[in-house]
């Protein structure tokens, strides 16, 4: 398999699971920089939408207003509609509308503790797409409980306005798409047949259990020793060990490959995380092109391909 | 809510049980020892005899309540309003004939004394946890300080001399009492019931002799002992001869006949000064003492040496028998120790230590006090027999009141004590220093709070010695003193901790002479040989002295002795038993007066052993002892034993032998209860501290006391100056069993960091560390400050002021935009303007454009809750009644304030004169705060690095919160963080808390393998290494690293050291007046000085401009004019142009301008004026010198 050359700048991608809040997928044939750079695109560049300024008019909880505040820009809001907006720092006059204001108005009149929750915000009649993640008004089904914002006791009220706002992991936290996205080396296992073979089936059974991992595989059959999931490995060493263990160094060698990358993205549900993989693949690609056309022109250098 | 756990109040015990004691029992102690006065009147032999009575101490009211119905003042109002929480102290002042008749009584109001809360005269003492949070208190509230002027201060307890045990010692400075005084002699602290105590000495001197040593006032007297042992009984020298050497220690048989001879040689003394029979020995101490002791006139010299013996010899005594025998028994031991028959005491060591409780030192001031005002009323009385004697008449209550009236203020004099911690006296009060006794108990945080309590300070006197033994960690206090929890520096060694398990007795039992009876019959029940003044003792050492709180009860045979002991011991634990309320089966039943024998009774057993200390069986019921519960071996009920019983105990701890080290054949009697006994409460919460290097749980213990976290849960209500707060803490992972035992969850102090071990970008060295900012943004250590600011109108002196906003025409007035710290504009204003509706619209937030006081101040003069202050922006405004302006407060200090709460003090009638403005500043984490782990792991944030850049977990995508440097750990072995790391890991991927409790080993919980064991197997299950390493991957470049990093959760404090209260820096700024010269203070705009060594650092560098730019250009630059031809700098003085006069066509040649001309004073010409450049402080120096007649000249070149 080559890892240079030409197939450099073409790299691929293989889904390997989608889900909403979750994607795995096997980028190959390119070079870490590649991959961590869209890495780090996906957790910071990607826009969502966040509640960035808020109002308060009466405030009699227990906690302050900064802290109530803070913990509301930290509710994740649903930012399927942050194609259509424009951020505060973007150019004036795109068509995009930049505020999205909700309201929270609750007053606590009972003697019970009262859980002033992200269901309790009022959304904006205009854009009523941008909501709580799991905003939702049965108040019966504990599964839809929202997020607490604050607890309440009896006459004690909570009056504000929110302003949400499109904006970038950069700026804070709080536009992160992500819970986690991160990619992993593909190892690569090879095993010295010449070796192996010298070994006993009792060593070689020994030395497959030597891994904490599954990465081999006792084949009763063939009784040879074969790679199993690869990618469990936990670059532990415990099979070099073992290997050393046995006077047979050298009979695997264990190598991380440059041009395989399993990624991870794990979603919030501010968006899906197929939608964060894409506008991620945008944003590299938006990027690359502004330094494509501010770079002084060269003919001998080709345009770049357009990345998928 | 959560009640405070027994636990935790008795934390505190010590402090609330001795001020319980003092204000009812204590008092009545106090009045009932007091001496009465007599007055004599003049000519007459009538004497009036005055003395107090029944004392009474009220629950605090409040003055100022009007026709309030509920008139109790509780601690909340105290704090609010900066007064003193206090009850009426009343007393009966008694005024009687001395020839008899009728005793004539009148109450008096002696002032307000400061009540201790959670005390039996405080509101407090029964509330629930609910009630106490209507009362606006801690639910937890535990008690143990008093509020005075609003601040909540404790009596520090202090170590000092136990009492009732002959001590002796050789110390140099004995040798300096005069020319025959040896370096030996023997001590006794003597204490009354009032808690007035006398230290007295026996000196051993250079012929064989012994003096005695007693303090009057300030003063030190000697008398012979052969004196004084004949002054207390009708003894013959032969009885005194036989008994004294029957109590010194020697070899049967031996027959010391320089013993005998030394004894002997003391006798002498007596018959040397004539003196014979013991009449005439009182005859001859009361002719000499009658003037110091200010015996009345009346009495006969036998009557003053009578007075003399009561009140400063051996006063803890009563009977003359027990005094001689008393006596006796130091003139032994002075004679052991100064013979080499016995070793000395260690001063030093706590076994001859008790702790000075906030109820004694009360008692003692008290008993002074009280004396003084019966002192002013005797001398009043007679000065009035002097100047008006018809007036005076003792039998009539108006004079008798008119004269009280003279007394002073006792209260006052109380508060002024707890204010100040400075004892104002005439005497000593047997104290060895005189200030120093309160402390502020801070709520920083709890931990802090609650080591205020439980420490315990050497005293003052030994802050000031230069030698290092008393600071030094002896094996005596094991299990009273907690050996980790001390400071480093100034205090080390002197400011200790008690352990959590160590309870301090307060109180005597309820009726001493009761407990001390049964004690001395149960004894002498069990074998000991009443001591009776008829018989000579049995001699030592085949018979030891038994001591009971410093009286010689009895003789014990030796071979006996331990039998008896252990019976008593057995008493002991069963009365222990019977008061928690159970009866083990394995403790014999009680009867008579066994049923009377105190719990917390010691029994300090020091069998005889050739050389050793001196023998005796020693007796405690006294207070003010230090005791600990242990497990007695066979059985296994538990015994409270005390400092001095602990050292001839055999204890055995939790992974030691059966046998004692060293002694084979000899089993234990006792046993520790568990390892954490030998750990104060703050030590007891660092996890795994027993894998620690030792100083860095000492650190940690600092540390934990500094760490902003939940000082209380009544923010609210509290006025204190400053109160940090960590607006998102944590509970910790890894926590040991005290840690749940005293409820620390209710002010947790904390968060859980994912720690990476690891040297990443360089940011993390020497100690700096890297956090995740995007943590920071989520809340990571989010803090904040709380400022109160009083407001007090009362404090415009000669001016009605009352709260009220500005009038319109003032208020139209646009204010100055606020300035920061670095003459910055406030609000920040937008890089570009919003194109949101939101921000300039119906949100009405005008980031650019003048700023009103009524945006933040409301019509009545106080401030929005809610509302931002900027620096230097008014927040409050008040008005002058009279001329009807007004005065705006700004804001002090360089940050932006929001205001939280405004609370108003006192009544608004007539006006409202008092308000606290509670004041809330963000304090979130910025580059230069300090964190630190609970291992003494302190470190600096150099660097708030973004997610994506922080290096991440391959696996599973997380991020470290943290990053410290791997050199951190080798040199100073903090293997405790490790280990929290790894179990904390496999806490958190099961769910679980974890048992971090040091010493488990040897506590049988669980071995350190079997721990580790199964951290590795959950983390394993789970899918992470066993060894709590990972594989990262760089954030900047997306390359793995080449080893696997150590990462897992770790229990992170924050410190109160944040740079927003220390930054020091300056451009230009204000000056000193008088040499131009930069000021100094941060508080002033100051800058740090640029000094002479700093000025040798640039001089060795050769960096001469440098040198020049810091002295000169950026310090007090200053072009002046100097005259070349008389080499002045003094004389050039500037003519304006229109009054040139005189010479003006001259001038005018030469050149001057419109402004006019600069001309030397002396050589009344401008030609030779050059302009230079000098330091201002020069011209000052120069001008200096001029007005003492000393001419300078500078010779000016071009």
């Amino acid at each position: 398999m080559t890892t240079l050359g030409e197939n450099r700048r073409l790299p691929h991608v293989q889904i390997r699971e989608l889900k909403d809040d979750y994607c795995e997928f096997l980028l190959s044939d390119t070079d870490p920089s590649v991959a961590n750079a869209l890495r780090r695109i996906m957790q910071v560049e990607v826009p969502t939408i966040a509640i960035d300024l808020v109002e308060i008019e009466e405030n009699t909880t227990v906690l302050n207003d900064e802290f109530i505040a803070h913990r509301l820009g930290l509710v994740p809001l649903v930012s399927n509609a942050v194609s259509s907006m424009t951020g505060v720092f973007e150019t004036a006059g795109e068509s995009g509308f930049m505020d999205v204001e909700m309201t929270l108005n609750v007053k606590c009149t009972s003697d019970e503790t009262m859980e002033v929750t992200s269901n309790d915000l009022q959304l904006d009649p205009n854009h009523p797409e941008v909501c709580p993640v799991g905003y939702s008004h049965d108040a019966f089904d504990p599964e839809k409980k929202g997020i607490l914002l604050v607890k309440m006791r009896k006459n004690q009220e909570l009056k504000l306005r929110a302003i949400a706002r499109k904006g970038i992991g950069k700026d804070h936290a709080k536009w992160i798409p992500v819970a986690t996205v991160s990619f992993q080396y593909m190892p690569e296992i090879t095993i010295n047949r010449a070796l192996m073979d010298t070994l006993s089936e009792q060593e070689r059974e020994d030395f497959v259990k030597a891994s904490p991992t599954p990465v081999f595989r006792y084949n009763n059959i063939t009784k040879q020793v074969e790679t199993d999931h690869i990618e469990q490995y936990h670059w532990d060493g415990e099979a070099l060990a073992k290997a050393e263990e046995l006077g047979k160094p050298g009979l695997v060698t264990i190598k991380e490959r440059q041009d395989m990358f399993i990624f991870r993205v794990e979603g919030t549900g501010v968006l899906k995380a197929e939608d964060v993989v894409i506008t991620a693949l945008d944003v590299l690609h938006r990027k690359l092109y502004t330094l494509q056309t501010s770079l002084p022109e060269q003919d001998d250098v080709a345009p770049l391909p357009g990345v998928q | 809510m959560v009640e405070a756990p027994r636990s935790l109040e008795e934390l505190v015990r010590p402090h609330i049980d001795s001020f319980d004691y003092f204000i009812g029992e204590g008092l009545q102690n106090v009045v009932e020892l007091l001496k009465p006065v007599e007055i004599e009147q003049p000519g007459t032999l009538r004497r009036a005899r005055v003395w107090f009575e029944s004392p009474r101490v009220a629950r605090p009211l409040k003055d100022d309540a009007g026709g309030a119905a509920d008139k109790r003042l509780f601690p909340r109002d105290c704090r609010e309003a900066g007064t003193t929480y206090k009850g009426a102290f009343h007393l009966d002042i008694m005024v009687q004939d001395a020839g008899g008749g009728p005793a004539h009584r009148l109450t008096r109001l002696m002032g307000h004394l400061p009540i201790m809360l959670r005390s039996t005269a405080c509101y407090l003492r029964h509330l629930t946890p609910a009630q106490l949070v209507a009362r606006k208190e801690e639910a937890m509230e535990v008690g143990g300080y008093f509020i005075c002027n609003g601040l909540e201060r404790i009596i520090r307890m202090l170590i000092q001399q136990r009492r009732h045990y002959v001590m002796g010692l050789r110390r140099s400075a004995y040798q300096k009492r005069g020319p025959t005084f040896t370096d030996v002699a023997t001590l006794l602290r003597c204490v009354r019931r009032d808690e007035s105590s006398a230290t007295v000495r026996c000196h051993y001197l250079r012929d064989g002799t012994a003096s005695f040593a007693f303090t009057i006032g300030r003063a030190e007297y000697f008398v012979p002992v052969g004196v004084l042992l004949k002054c207390f009984l009708e003894v013959s020298d032969h009885e005194i001869f036989t008994r004294l050497l029957a109590l010194i220690p020697q070899d049967p048989g031996g027959g010391d006949t320089a013993m005998a001879d030394r004894v002997e040689r003391l006798l002498q003394a007596a018959a040397q000064l004539g003196l014979h029979t013991r009449v005439q020995c009182l005859e001859y101490l009361g002719s000499l003492f009658r003037g110091i002791i200010e015996a009345p006139a009346h009495l006969t010299d036998l009557q003053a040496g009578e007075m003399l013996l009561r009140e400063y010899v051996l006063i803890h005594l009563s009977q003359p028998a027990d005094k001689l025998q008393a006596l006796l028994s130091m003139t032994a031991k002075l004679f052991a120790v100064a013979a080499g028959l016995c070793t000395e005491d260690n001063a030093d060591a706590l076994s001859s230590h008790e702790t000075l409780l906030p109820g004694s030192l009360l008692s003692k001031f008290m008993a002074d006090k009280l004396a003084e005002c019966l002192s002013i009323f005797k001398r009043q009385v007679l000065q009035d027999y002097e100047k008006l004697p018809e007036q005076v008449d003792l039998r009539n209550p108006i004079y008798v009141k008119r004269i009280a009236d003279r007394m002073p203020d006792i209260g006052k004099k109380v508060e002024y004590l707890l204010n100040t911690g400075n004892l104002v006296s005439n005497n000593t009060l047997d104290l060895s220093q005189a200030t120093g006794f309160t402390v502020v108990a801070e709520k920083l945080n709890f931990f802090r709070y609650l080591s205020h309590f439980r420490a315990i300070h050497r005293g003052a006197y030994f802050a000031q010695l230069r030698t290092t033994t008393v600071r030094k960690l002896l094996p005596e206090s094991w299990g009273f003193l907690c050996p980790v929890h001390t400071p480093d520096g100034a205090p080390c060694g002197l400011l200790s901790h008690l352990t959590a398990t160590c309870r301090i007795v307060a109180a005597p039992p309820d009726s001493p002479e009761d407990s001390q009876h049964a004690v001395a019959a149960v004894a002498a029940s069990l074998g000991m040989v009443p001591a009776t003044p008829a018989l000579a003792p049995p001699a030592c050492p085949q018979y030891i002295g038994v001591h009971l709180d410093g009286r010689p009860i009895g003789f014990v045979e030796s071979r006996s002795a331990a039998r008896l002991a252990a019976r008593l011991r057995a008493i002991k634990a069963a009365r222990l038993a019977s008061e928690q309320g159970r009866l083990p089966a394995n403790l014999p039943p009680l009867q008579g007066p066994e049923t009377l024998v105190p719990p917390d009774l010691e029994v300090a057993l020091v069998p005889y052993e050739r050389g050793g200390p001196f023998p005796g069986l020693f007796l405690f019921t006294s207070p003010a002892r230090m005791i600990r519960p242990v497990v007695q071996l066979p059985g296994g009920s538990s015994e409270l034993i005390g400092t001095l019983e602990q050292v001839n105990l055999h204890i055995r701890c939790p992974d030691g032998t059966d046998e004692v080290a060293g002694m084979s054949g000899v089993r234990y009697s006792h046993a520790e209860i568990n390892c954490a006994a030998m750990l104060s409460v703050v030590a007891s919460l660092t996890p795994y501290s027993d894998f620690n290097q030792s100083p860095r749980n000492m650190y940690q213990c600092q540390m934990g006391k500094q760490t902003m976290g939940t000082p209380s849960q009544t923010v609210r209500h509290r006025t204190d100056a400053k109160l940090y707060r960590l607006q998102t803490p944590q509970t910790p992972i890894a926590r040991t069993k005290r840690y749940d035992e005293y409820h620390m969850d209710e002010f947790p102090s904390g968060t859980n960091m994912i720690v990476a071990v690891l040297a990443y970008t360089g940011y993390d060295m020497e100690d700096a560390m890297i956090l995740n900012r995007s943590a920071v943004d989520r809340g990571l250590s989010h803090g904040t400050l709380f400022k109160t600011e009083g407001l007090d109108l009362r404090e415009d002196k000669g001016k009605t002021m009352v709260f009220a906003a500005e009038k319109k025409s003032d208020r139209d007035r646009p204010q100055e935009r606020p300035r920061g710290a670095f003459g910055q504009d406030l609000p920040h204003p937008l890089t570009s303007p919003p194109a949101s509706s939101a921000v300039t619209g119906p949100l009405k937030v005008k980031p650019q454009g003048v700023q009103k006081n009524d945006e933040r101040i409301d019509v009545d003069g106080l401030p929005h809750v809610g509302a931002v202050v900027y620096p230097s922006q008014a927040y409050y405004s008040k008005v002058d009644c009279t001329t009807g302006k007004a005065k705006t407060g700004a804001l002090k200090g360089e940050e932006v304030a929001v205001v939280d709460q405004v609370a108003i003090v006192g009544t608004a009638e007539p006006s409202l004169q008092r308000a606290n403005v509670l004041l809330r500043l963000n304090r979130n984490p910025v580059v230069g705060d300090k964190f630190s782990s609970r291992h003494g792991q302190k470190g600096v944030l150099s660097q708030l690095w973004p997610d994506i850049n922080m290096p991440f977990v391959a696996g599973t995508g997380m991020r470290p919160d943290l990053i410290i440097n791997p050199h951190a750990f080798p040199s100073r072995m903090t293997i405790g963080m490790l280990m929290e790391s790894l179990v904390s890991k496999a806490g958190a991927v099961q769910g679980k808390f974890v048992n971090g409790s040091p010493f488990q080993d040897a506590d049988g919980v669980g071995s350190t393998q079997q721990l580790v064991k199964v951290a590795s197997d959950a983390l394993e299950e789970a899918g992470f290494s066993r060894l709590g390493g990972e594989t990262l991957i760089s954030g900047v470049t997306g390359d793995e690293f080449v080893a696997d990093i150590y990462i897992g959760p770790v229990y992170y404090q924050r410190l109160r050291h944040m740079v927003s209260d220390k930054f020091q820096v300056r451009s230009t700024g204000p000056v000193n007046a008088l040499t131009h010269q930069p000021i100094k203070g941060r508080k002033f705009g100051g800058g740090i000085r640029f000094g002479e060594m700093e000025r040798d650092a640039l001089l060795a560098h050769g960096a001469a401009y440098l040198l020049h730019d810091r002295l000169h250009t950026s310090s007090d630059y200053a072009v002046m004019d100097a005259c070349a031809s008389c080499g002045s700098i003094l004389t050039p003085l500037l003519h304006p142009a229109e009054t040139a006069g005189v010479g003006a066509h001259l001038l005018a040649m030469q050149g001057a301008d419109s402004k006019g001309q600069v001309v030397c004073r002396v050589c009344k010409t401008g030609r030779a004026i050059a302009r230079v450049a000098l330091p201002f402080v020069l011209k000052y120096l120069v001008t200096e010198l001029a007005a003492m007649n000393i001419k300078c000249t500078f010779t000016i070149r071009q």
